[in-house]
C-alpha cells in the first residue's frame, strides 16, 4: 500500500497482463471465429489469422434487427428493475441480521441460508409463479423468479456491515436519536459503498445472463430478452448433439441444419459486448465509491 | 416474572423496526424457496402427473437407489468432492492474490483494464467455453497439437481420449472462468480496510509481505470463512457444464470428468422420470447440509462471530 | 409475528398452487362424459346421414409442436385451422411452437402445471414413461365416436405398436416407418476417384472408394462422424433401447433377446473402423466433435457418412450438404417398433380428450387442414412451384430461418396429405408408401419395452453405454482392449438383469399375440 516502489509496480503489473492475456486471448480468437468463414472454421480449425473473412453470422442474426434490439431494450430494462429491487430487499435483510444484538439472528440467519442448500426443483416453482401469481408471458417473469433475492448475496452483505463497521459508529448515531432507518441509509450504507457497488455488478450480471426465467415463463416472442434470444439457439444444437433417443429420431427425419459454429460464437460475442462496454463507465462510481468508502472509515 | 416479560416486549419493541426492514426478504424467500421446497416430496414419491404432488403414491426411498446400486457410485462421489475441494482451496487463494495485486496496483486506469478484463470469461458461456478449449486442444486441428507441441519437438496427443491430463484442464477452466468474479468479491472487502492500519504498520517497519499477513489476510478472514462455508454447502453439487460440455462428453474421460449431475444428467435422460431427478438433489442438498452443518459448528467453536448461523 | 405470517402466507398460496394439479383428471371424465351423452343423442338424431358436429359447445384445443415460430405465426396459422374446424366442430386450434432443445422442459411443465394442454408431438421414447406416469390418456374410449377415421384407417399392427396392454394410447404418425442404413458421400469427388462404385454392398466394400478419395484428396476426411457418433450399419430390433435386442430382426425365428455390444458383428464393426482410423480413413478422437456430419461434407472437410436412407434421402442430403451425393444402401429395409417414432399424444389435463380426438382425427385425414398447419399460408409461408402436381418452395425473398413458421412435415400426423417441397420427387409420398410395404417386419414389432422394474439398472448401463459406445463406434478406441471392458462393465451395472427382464416380457407378449 504504502511501499509502492517502481521494481515492485513493475512486477504486479507484469503479473496481470499475464492473466489478462489468458483472459483476453481466447476472446479474441472468439471474435475473430464469428467472423471467419464457416467453411474455413470446419475445415481447418479455429484460428487467429483466418484464411476467409465472412460476415454471415452477424447477417444472419441481424436479419430481423428489431427482435435484437427490443431484445436488449428488454434485457437492459430488466437488469436496471431486477438490480435496483434486489439491492433493496438485501440491503433490508442484511443490515438487521448484522446486528450482534438482534433476538433471534441466528434462526433468521438459518432460514436465509438454508435456501440455498435445499430446494424444490422446477416444477413446484413453474405452478408457484404460474397458477399463483399468473407471472407467464409477463415481464415479471423476467423479475422475480430466484433472482430477485439471494442468500448468497444478503451473506455477503451481512458479513461486510459486521467486519467494516464498528458497533461503536452505529450506537453512536442511536444516541443521538437516530432511528433504524436512518442510521441505515445515513451511516450504513456511506461507509459500505464497495459491497453495494459490488454486489449491484454482480446480481447485474445475473440479471442480464439470465434466460432460464425467460425460457420457462416466456413463450411470446415478443417479450423475449436477449439472452432468451440468443441462447434458444444453443440449446437446439446441444439438443441434437445430445446423443438422445431423441435426437436421432431428429437426426433421422431430417438432416437438421443446425446453426453454425461462426453463428454460436456471434451469440456469445453479442451477449458479452454490451458489458464490456458499459462495466469501465460503471467502474467510474465503483472506484469513486470505494475512494469515499473508504476515507469515512 | 411479570417485569421480566414486560422488559422482553420492550426490548422486542425496539427491534421492530428492524423486524419490519427484513419482512419483504422474508416473504420473497416464503414464496420462491420455502413453499416450492414442498415439491421435494416428489423425490419420495411414483410422481403421477394426473394425480399430482399431494395424491401420488409414495415409494420410500426407492428413487434414491440407483445413486447407491451401482459401481459408478464411489467414482462419482469421488470426483465432485476431490474437484470440489481442489477447486474451492485453489479458487480462494488465486481470487486473494489476484485481489491483492490487484489493490496495489498504482494507475487507475491499468486497474480498470485489469479489472474489465479478468472479468471475460465470466461472461462467456460454459457452451461455449468448451468449443474454445476445442480450439486449442482438438487432435486434428487444435493450436497444441499444432503449433505449441511441435515447438518443443513433441508427438500430438490425443486429448479427448486421454484422462490424465482432465484433472488439471478441468481445474485451470474453472479458475480461469470464476477469477474475475470471486476476485471482485475480495477486493470489495479489500479497499474497505482502513488505511490507517497499513500506515501504522509502515512506522513499526513492517514490510509488505507481513503487511499482508498481518492486516489484509485477517481482515478478509470473514469473507473466506463465509465463502468456503458456502461452498460447502454445494460440495455436493457440480457445474454440469464445466464437466460435461468441456470434455465435448467424451466417453473415455469419463472415470474422471463423471460427476454426480453428470451422471444423474445420463442416467435420467430421455427416462421421463422427475421422482428421481427429485432424489438426486434432494440427497446432494442433505449431504451439503450436514457437512455444513459440522463446518458451521467448528466455525462457531473457535471464532463465534464468523459463523453462518 | 414471522410465523404468523409464514403461516397464513404458505397455507393461502399452498391451496391455490397446488389445487390446480388434480383438476385435469377429476374434471374431465365428469365432462365429457357429459359431452358424450349430448353427442350421443345428436348421434342418434341424425343417424341417417353424416354426423353434425357443429353445434357441439364451443371448445379450445391447444395443440404443442416443437421447431421455433414466432408468436404471430402462429396465431395466424391457428386462426386458418379454426376457421376449417369451426365450422365443423365448433372447435378453436391453438398451435404452441417451442424449440427442440426446450421441448422435454416445457411438455413436462406443462403437464405437470395443469395449464392448458390437449394434444401434443412427442417422440417414441418417452411412450411407456408417460403412460406409467399418467401424463397421458388412452384412446380407445374416444376413438369410436370422435375418431372413426383414424380407427379404421391406420392398421391394426400399425396401433399394436402405440398400444399398451391392448389399449391405444398414442396415434402413430403416417410417415416413413422403415429404415436401411447406409453410406452417403460426394458424388464429384467419387466419381474423380475412378474407382468403380456400382457394387458396393457392405461397409468392407467401402474400402477401396475410401482409400482412393484419401489419396486423391489428402486433406478431406473420407469418412466423418456425425456429432461424435457414427452410426452402425445391422439389422438389430434394439427392442426399445437400454439394452437387450434381437441381432437380426430380418430372421423371425430368432427371439433370443441378446446383449448386442457382444455380438460378433458388432466386434467386427468396430475393429474396422478402430483399423480406418489408423489408416487415416477416420479423423481421430471423432467422438468429440460437435459439428453434424452434414456440416462437414458441406464445409469439404468430409467426403462421406453413414446415414439412414429413404425415398428422397439423395434431395434431403443435397440440401444440408449442398452438394450432389451418391447414397449406398448397406442393410435391407426393416421395420421394428421404434420405426414408428413420432406419435401424437392426448395429454392428461385435456379438459375434453374427445374433442381433442376429433381434431387429431380431422388432421390426419383433411389435407386442407393438414396443409395449413404444417405449410402455413399460401402467398406467406409457401408458394406453388407446380400447382398441378401440388409442388411448393418459399415466396421470394423469404426462406427456412426467416419464414417464421417452419415446415416439418414429418412431425405431424399425416405427411403423406402435405404438399411436396420442390426438389423432392412430386410422387414421394406414393414411394414412401411403397417403401413402408416393402420393409421386413421384425417379429417382435408391436411389443414395448417397460424399463420400471428395472431402472437402476437402466441408469447405470445408459452412463456405461456413454462411457464405450460412440468412441468405439467412431473408432476412437482400440476395441481389443475396451470392448471387454466394455463388456465388464455392462454385467457390473446389471446388464443381465435388463435382458432377463426383456426377455420374460417379449415372451409374455408372444404368448399373448401369436
Amino acid at each position: 500500500m504504502v511501499d509502492r516502489s517502481k521494481g515492485f509496480q513493475i512486477v504486479a503489473n507484469l503479473i496481470m497482463i499475464i492473466l489478462v492475456l489468458c483472459c483476453i486471448v481466447p476472446f479474441i480468437l472468439l471474435v475473430v471465429s464469428s467472423f471467419t468463414k464457416e467453411t474455413s472454421l470446419i475445415r481447418y480449425g479455429y484460428s487467429f489469422f483466418p484464411r476467409e473473412i465472412d460476415f454471415a453470422a452477424y447477417k444472419y442474426l441481424l436479419v430481423d434487427s428489431t427482435d435484437i434490439l427490443r431484445g436488449y431494450a428488454i434485457s437492459a430494462f430488466v437488469t436496471v428493475v431486477g438490480t435496483l429491487a434486489n439491492l433493496t430487499i438485501t440491503t433490508l435483510f442484511a443490515y438487521p441480521l448484522s446486528r450482534r444484538d438482534l433476538p433471534g439472528r441466528g434462526i433468521l440467519a438459518f432460514f436465509l441460508f438454508f435456501t440455498m442448500l435445499f430446494n424444490g426443483g422446477l416444477v413446484p416453482s413453474y405452478i408457484m409463479w404460474t397458477q399463483t401469481f399468473h407471472i407467464k408471458n409477463t415481464i415479471a417473469a423476467l423479475l422475480f423468479p430466484n433472482l430477485m433475492m439471494g442468500a448468497f448475496y444478503v451473506i455477503m452483505m451481512r458479513t461486510y456491515f459486521t467486519t467494516n463497521i464498528p458497533d461503536a459508529v452505529i450506537e453512536a448515531a442511536r444516541i443521538d436519536g437516530a432511528g433504524e432507518l436512518r442510521i441505515l441509509w445515513q451511516v450504513v450504507l456511506p461507509m459500505s459503498i464497495p459491497i453495494i457497488a459490488t454486489l449491484a455488478l454482480l446480481v447485474g450480471l445475473n440479471y442480464w445472463n439470465d434466460w432460464l426465467n425467460g425460457l420457462y415463463y416466456i413463450s411470446d416472442d415478443k417479450l423475449y430478452s436477449i439472452q432468451v434470444l440468443l441462447n434458444r439457439m444453443l440449446l437446439d444444437v446441444q439438443f441434437l448433439l445430445s446423443n438422445s433417443e431423441a435426437a436421432k429420431t431428429l437426426q433421422q427425419n431430417e438432416d437438421f441444419v443446425l446453426p453454425s459454429t461462426g453463428i454460436r460464437m456471434a451469440v456469445a460475442v453479442m451477449g458479452a459486448l454490451p458489458i464490456l462496454v458499459v462495466y469501465p463507465f460503471f467502474q467510474k462510481y465503483f472506484v469513486k465509491g470505494i475512494v469515499i468508502g473508504a476515507v469515512k472509515g | 416474572m411479570t417485569t421480566k416479560k414486560h422488559n422482553f416486549l420492550k426490548k422486542l419493541k425496539s427491534y421492530l423496526p428492524l423486524y419490519l426492514m427484513m419482512v419483504p426478504g422474508a416473504v420473497y424467500l416464503i414464496i420462491n424457496n420455502y413453499i416450492p421446497m414442498t415439491g421435494i416430496v416428489i423425490a419420495f414419491e411414483q410422481f403421477n402427473y394426473g394425480k399430482g404432488m399431494w395424491g401420488s403414491p409414495l415409494i420410500g426411498f426407492k428413487n434414491f437407489e440407483f445413486l447407491f446400486k451401482t459401481k459408478d457410485a464411489w467414482v462419482i462421489t469421488r470426483n465432485t468432492l476431490l474437484y470440489n475441494i481442489v477447486f474451492i482451496v485453489l479458487g480462494t487463494v488465486c481470487a486473494i492474490a489476484v485481489a491483492i495485486l490487484l489493490n496495489e496496483i498504482r494507475s487507475t486506469r491499468a486497474k480498470k483494464l485489469y479489472q474489465t478484463t479478468i472479468l471475460i470469461p465470466f461472461l462467456i458461456s460454459i457452451v461455449v467455453v468448451s468449443y474454445l478449449a476445442y480450439a486449442f486442444l482438438s487432435t486434428d486441428s487444435g493450436f497444441i497439437n499444432k503449433t505449441i507441441l511441435p515447438l518443443f519437438g513433441k508427438e500430438p496427443i490425443s486429448w479427448y481420449t486421454t484422462p490424465k491430463y482432465w484433472p488439471y484442464i478441468l481445474t485451470l477452466v474453472h479458475i480461469w472462468k470464476g477469477l474475475g468474479y470471486n476476485c471482485i468479491i475480495y477486493y470489495a472487502t479489500l479497499v474497505g480496510i482502513d488505511r490507517g492500519y497499513y500506515e501504522a504498520a509502515v512506522i513499526d517497519g513492517a514490510n509488505r509481505w507481513q503487511q499482508v499477513v498481518h492486516i489484509t489476510l485477517p481482515s478478509l478472514k470473514p469473507t473466506i470463512i463465509t465463502l468456503t462455508l458456502m461452498s460447502i454447502g454445494r460440495i455436493f453439487y457440480s457445474d454440469f457444464g464445466l464437466f460435461y460440455q468441456v470434455p465435448m462428453n467424451s466417453g473415455p474421460l469419463l472415470d474422471v470428468t463423471n460427476t454426480i449431475d453428470t451422471y444423474v444428467y445420463r442416467g435420467l435422460m430421455s427416462l421421463n422420470n422427475i421422482s428421481m431427478a427429485s432424489a438426486a438433489g434432494v440427497y446432494q442438498s442433505l449431504i451439503g447440509f450436514l457437512l455444513v452443518l459440522t463446518a458451521n459448528f467448528v466455525v462457531k467453536k473457535l471464532s463465534k462471530e464468523n459463523a453462518l448461523f | 409475528m414471522k410465523k404468523f405470517l409464514a403461516a397464513v402466507l404458505s397455507g393461502a398460496l399452498l391451496v391455490s398452487a397446488f389445487a390446480g394439479c388434480g383438476n385435469g383428471e377429476t374434471s374431465s371424465p365428469a365432462s365429457s362424459a357429459a359431452e358424450n351423452s349430448t353427442n350421443a343423442s345428436s348421434a342418434v338424431a341424425s343417424s341417417t346421414g353424416e354426423k353434425d358436429f357443429s353445434t357441439q359447445e364451443p371448445y379450445t384445443v391447444k395443440l404443442l409442436i416443437p421447431g421455433d415460430a414466432s408468436t404471430e405465426a402462429c396465431k395466424e396459422i391457428s386462426d386458418a385451422a379454426t376457421a376449417i374446424l369451426k365450422e365443423k366442430f365448433n372447435t378453436t386450434l391453438d398451435i404452441m411452437r417451442v424449440g427442440f432443445g426446450s421441448y422435454p422442459d416445457q411438455v413436462n411443465l406443462m403437464l405437470s402445471s395443469g395449464e392448458k394442454l390437449d394434444l401434443m408431438y412427442n417422440n417414441r421414447d418417452i411412450f411407456v414413461s408417460a403412460i406409467n406416469n399418467g401424463q397421458i390418456v388412452a384412446l380407445d374410449e374416444y376413438l369410436p365416436e370422435y375418431g372413426p377415421d383414424i380407427l379404421t384407417q391406420i392398421p391394426e399392427e400399425r396401433w399394436a405398436t402405440t398400444s399398451l396392454q391392448g389399449k391405444k394410447y398414442a396415434l402413430p404418425a403416417n410417415k416413413e416407418i422403415a429404415v436401411s442404413w447406409g453410406f452417403s458421400c460426394v458424388k464429384e469427388m467419387a466419381d474423380a476417384t475412378e474407382v468403380d462404385y456400382s457394387n458396393i454392398k457392405t461397409e468392407d466394400d467401402l474400402v477401396p472408394l475410401l482409400e482412393a478419395v484419401k489419396e486423391k484428396y489428402p486433406d478431406v476426411w473420407p469418412v466423418v462422424p456425425g456429432g461424435g457418433n457414427m452410426t452402425i450399419m445391422n439389422t438389430e430390433d434394439n427392442l426399445g433401447g437400454d439394452l437387450g435386442s434381437l441381432v437380426d430382426c430380418t430372421n423371425p425365428d430368432d427371439l433370443t433377446v441378446v446383449n448386442y455390444f457382444a455380438s460378433d458383428y458388432y466386434k467386427e464393426v468396430v475393429t474396422r473402423r478402430y483399423d480406418w482410423v489408423q489408416k487415416g480413413l477416420i479423423p481421430p478422437d471423432s467422438s468429440s466433435t460437435s459439428d453434424t456430419s452434414a456440416t462437414q461434407i458441406a464445409a469439404g472437410r468430409g467426403f462421406g457418412q453413414f446415414c439412414n436412407t429413404k425415398p428422397g434421402i439423395e434431395v434431403e442430403q443435397k440440401r444440408s450438404t449442398t452438394k450432389d451425393m451418391l447414397v449406398f444402401t448397406l442393410t435391407p429395409v426393416y421395420t421394428t417398433t421404434n420405426r414408428v417414432d413420432i406419435l401424437w399424444y392426448v395429454a392428461h389435463n385435456s379438459e375434453n380428450p374427445g374433442r381433442t380426438v376429433q381434431v387429431l382425427n380431422e388432421l390426419y385425414i383433411n389435407p386442407e387442414l393438414e396443409n395449413i398447419c404444417i405449410n402455413g399460408i399460401e402467398g406467406k409461408y409457401y408458394e406453388f412451384a407446380d400447382k398441378e402436381n401440388n409442388v411448393i418452395r418459399y415466396p421470394e425473398g423469404v426462406d427456412g430461418t426467416t419464414v417464421g413458421y417452419p415446415a416439418y412435415p414429418w412431425a405431424w400426423p399425416n405427411e403423406f396429405l402435405s404438399f411436396v417441397w420442390e426438389g423432392d420427387p412430386a410422387n414421394i409420398w406414393e414411394e414412401t408408401a411403397a417403401w413402408n410395404e416393402s420393409a421386413i417386419v421384425s417379429p417382435a414389432t408391436g411389443y414395448t419395452w417397460d424399463n420400471a422394474n428395472v431402472l437402476n439398472q437402466v441408469t447405470a448401463v445408459r452412463n456405461v453405454r456413454n462411457k464405450y459406445e460412440n468412441a468405439l463406434a467412431t473408432g476412437s478406441i482400440d476395441p481389443a482392449e475396451a470392448l471387454p471392458a466394455f463388456l465388464k462393465e455392462l454385467e457390473e451395472a446389471g446388464g443381465n438383469d435388463i435382458i432377463a427382464e426383456k426377455q420374460k416380457q417379449l415372451d409374455e407378449w408372444l404368448a399373448a399375440n401369436k
